[in-house]
């Protein structure tokens, strides 16, 4: 999948993932990947604009953790986070089921 | 140079502040650690996302945090007003004639009279552009200057319009009284404060801006709502004088004093054009076409 079919829905992925547990960028990305089977090809560097803008929107929090000597910034949900990842699910339904009704 | 040298100038470039450029330095440094071989994307384009992501947020957030602070100041000044007008029989243009004053009183009061106007049109202008365009992910940068000017001239207006408070009990020390000089003076004080404190933030939006390209709209945009069709900015600017002239005439009436009411309305009507002329494409109601 590309970039730019990714447009409007990061936000959604990305809030998903952490919903689940505490993860620092890097792991973000890699349970993106893991999760889409691989099949997310996103530019990895784009991931962190969305990171820090989901933080100041307040549906994220980060803290530095020190993970084997080094610094790095763990994201979690908040409960405005989870509120938009519930409204990012209704909507995503609402557009593939329309979409799937006239593809189909 | 290595990528994070290199994203790090970019950033620098952007704008983007020491402290938040140095987090997104060490969270671009720990990915690489982790995966040396990472597709980061071009450092230049990277920078511009984040400009586009965080600019946009903080230009918004500078314009509803102004049109709060203003709000505050405003109804701390109507409230001092309304108290002298009904316990001391002081009037912003009635007093000066019933009792001496110094010299400089009429001129800093006819400041006060307009730069709280403009104070008040820029706050309410900058709240409806940040609030039209409050979904959007990322907005156009000449969208983020206008919100930065308006809530700066904003914050400016405000602030020397408090500052006009105790200037006020100054100039009508008898007719003011202890309480109300008292008075004036804490609420401006803690209303500059409050204007004082969101400045930061106005300040920060005007040195972090998307990088987005893009026409800014004008007044009528900001208006759209509220407008019938093909009204442009300048017949606004007209509408909104001749109303001011006719509101301002018809108060003369009621008070029993017509011509002093239809000057008022002149002279604020003339203020009005005048100031959409100066200021009318630096806050974005109109624009150079």
């Amino acid at each position: 999948m590309k970039a730019e079919e990714l447009k409007g829905h990061l936000d959604g992925l990305i809030l998903s993932v952490v919903s689940h547990e505490s993860l620092h960028g890097y792991a973000v990305i890699e349970a993106l990947k893991a999760r889409s089977g691989g099949d997310l090809a996103l530019p990895e560097g784009t991931v962190y604009p969305a990171l820090h803008r989901l933080e100041a929107d307040g549906m994220l929090k980060s803290e530095w953790s020190t993970a084997t000597g080094r610094r790095r910034r763990v994201y979690s949900i908040t409960k405005r986070g989870l509120k938009e990842l519930g409204a990012s699910r209704e909507r995503w339904r609402l557009f593939s089921s329309t979409i799937e009704a006239v593809l189909a | 140079m290595t990528y994070l040298n290199a994203l790090e100038n970019e950033l620098t470039a952007a704008g983007i502040p020491g402290g938040r450029r140095r987090r997104i330095l060490a969270e671009f440094a720990d990915h690489l650690h982790e995966d040396p071989g990472a597709e980061l994307g071009p450092p230049a384009e990277l920078a511009r996302q984040f400009a586009d992501e965080l600019g946009t947020r903080l230009a918004r957030k500078s314009a509803f945090a102004s049109f709060a602070a203003l709000a505050f100041a405003g109804v701390g000044l109507v409230a001092m007003f309304l108290a002298a007008g009904r316990w001391r029989g002081l009037s912003l243009y009635g007093a000066h004639r019933q009792v001496t004053t110094p010299t400089w009183t009429m001129p800093i009061m006819l400041i006060v009279a307009l730069v709280a106007q403009v104070a008040f049109v820029a706050g309410t202008l900058a709240l409806l552009r940040a609030w039209r365009l409050r979904h959007q992910r990322v907005i156009a940068r000449a969208d983020a200057v206008v919100l930065a000017r308006r809530s700066a001239v904003g914050l400016l207006c405000g602030a020397m319009t408090m500052a006009g408070l105790p200037a006020i009990a100054l100039a009508f020390p008898h007719t003011a009284g202890h309480t109300w000089t008292v008075l004036a003076w804490a609420v401006a004080a803690v209303a500059v404060i409050i204007l004082a404190s969101v400045a930061p933030t106005v300040l920060a939006s005007a040195r972090l801006r998307p990088a987005s390209s893009g026409e800014s709209a004008d007044l009528t945009a900001d208006l759209g709502r509220w407008l019938p069709a093909q009204l442009t900015p300048t017949r606004c600017a007209l509408l909104l004088a001749a109303a001011i002239v006719a509101v301002m005439a018809l108060q003369g009436v009621v008070a029993d004093d017509p011509y002093d009411g239809i000057a008022r309305g002149l002279l604020d009507g003339a203020a009005c054009l005048a100031g959409f002329a100066v200021l009318g494409r630096y806050l974005g109601l109109r624009t150079a076409g």
